[in-house]
């Protein structure tokens, strides 16, 4: 032993403490670049842009509202829904098809729901797809629809039916009965990496 | 180091020394070269932001009216990839540079990068125009990082998926 070996673990003592220094300005920084998440701030960025212009696309060429419009008033449900909504993925309308090829297609999950105002003032959510619990990184777009009361339900295949609103059980009450306004509602999308 | 061989009581300096000396210059050039890389990701910020704005004012301003973000004017789109191919310039109602022959001059960017602007189906296939593709700028270098920003639009009644790739 003696001198020696003394040179070898002076480096090996010499080089802990360069390691662990490191390891120590790694771990007291909250957050680094290298920080565990699935998700970069730049997706999410692309991911909220591309729900707000799914919307705004489908509010513009009129699909979204004949969405709003797929629902039995017999059952008071949409159309063959689940209780909780669409859990097997969007609804066979034309915005429906389109949240599938520009979603899930790509790996995307997303919940769809409805937020209206109730007879009592409450603010209500009703899910129209839910694919599960948003995780942490998701983002959100939103967008008013108004609904009218000659607007008529759709059928399962998609096409009006004679209902209207006005004189059909609607998840929401007519908001102004004297005139043909029905009611304003809040389309929600959340869309998620899996 | 036996007793019975008294001589060396240093052992091998020399190859302790070594390997000691050894060590130590990998051990730092393992940290000079590790530290960098921890702050890499902050000093590429460039490349997102480029790429998002360019989408943004895409989708939102230059091609269609502020007042309907997302919606596309269809001359306008058709206009602007036919100037960035040909040089043939759009309309000058339309909100874009209508005198710039590449993306680079359309996009005010300076610098040796690029940038290419597609307009796809849902599908991945790219659209189409009278006498073209919506597809504009160089081709994407398969070398180096690029960002990618994607919006959806909607033109002619369809919704079609607008890629801006920077490099």
């Amino acid at each position: 032993m003696a001198r020696a070996q003394a040179h070898t673990l002076e480096a090996i003592a010499a080089a802990l403490i360069l390691v662990s220094s490191l390891v120590f300005a790694l771990q007291v920084t909250a957050v680094t670049p290298l920080t565990g998440s699935t998700s970069s701030q730049h997706i999410e960025n692309q991911q909220q842009a591309v729900a707000e212009g799914l919307l705004a696309t489908a509010a513009e060429n009129g699909t979204l509202r004949p969405t709003l419009l797929y629902w039995n008033a017999s059952t008071e449900n949409w159309n063959g829904a689940t209780d909780d909504g669409y859990v097997r993925g969007p609804p066979p309308t034309d915005f429906g098809a389109v949240l599938d090829d520009a979603l899930s297609d790509r790996g995307i999950a997303f919940d769809l729901s409805v937020y209206y105002v109730d007879a009592n003032g409450d603010r209500q959510r009703l899910p129209i797809v839910d694919l599960g619990e948003p995780s942490d990184h998701a983002s959100t777009a939103r967008r008013l629809v108004t609904l009218s009361d000659d607007d008529r339900l759709r059928a399962a295949d998609g096409s009006p039916t004679a209902d209207t609103l006005g004189d059909s059980a609607y998840f929401v009450e007519d908001a102004d009965p004297d005139q043909n306004l029905y009611a304003v509602v809040e389309v929600e999308l959340v869309v998620w990496r899996i | 180091m036996g007793a019975a061989t008294p001589a060396p009581a240093r052992a091998q300096t020399t190859i302790d020394f070594a390997i000691a000396i050894g060590l130590f210059l990998v051990v730092v050039a393992f940290v000079v070269a590790f530290v960098p890389t921890i702050f890499a990701p902050f000093q590429s910020i460039g490349g997102p932001q480029t790429a998002d704005r360019i989408a943004t004012a895409l989708a939102t301003d230059r091609l269609g009216e502020p007042s309907t973000p997302y919606v596309l004017n269809e001359t306008c789109t058709n206009a602007f990839f036919e100037q960035l191919e040909s040089g043939t310039d759009a309309p000058t109602t339309c909100r874009f540079d209508t005198t710039a022959d590449n993306t680079s001059a359309m996009f005010a960017l300076s610098g040796p990068g690029g940038v290419n602007v597609s307009v796809s189906h849902l599908d991945g296939s790219i659209a189409t125009r009278p006498g073209g593709d919506l597809l504009a700028g160089p081709a994407v270098p398969e070398t180096t990082s690029v960002t990618a920003a994607r919006r959806t639009v909607l033109l002619d009644g369809e919704t079609y998926r607008l890629l801006v790739r920077v490099w």
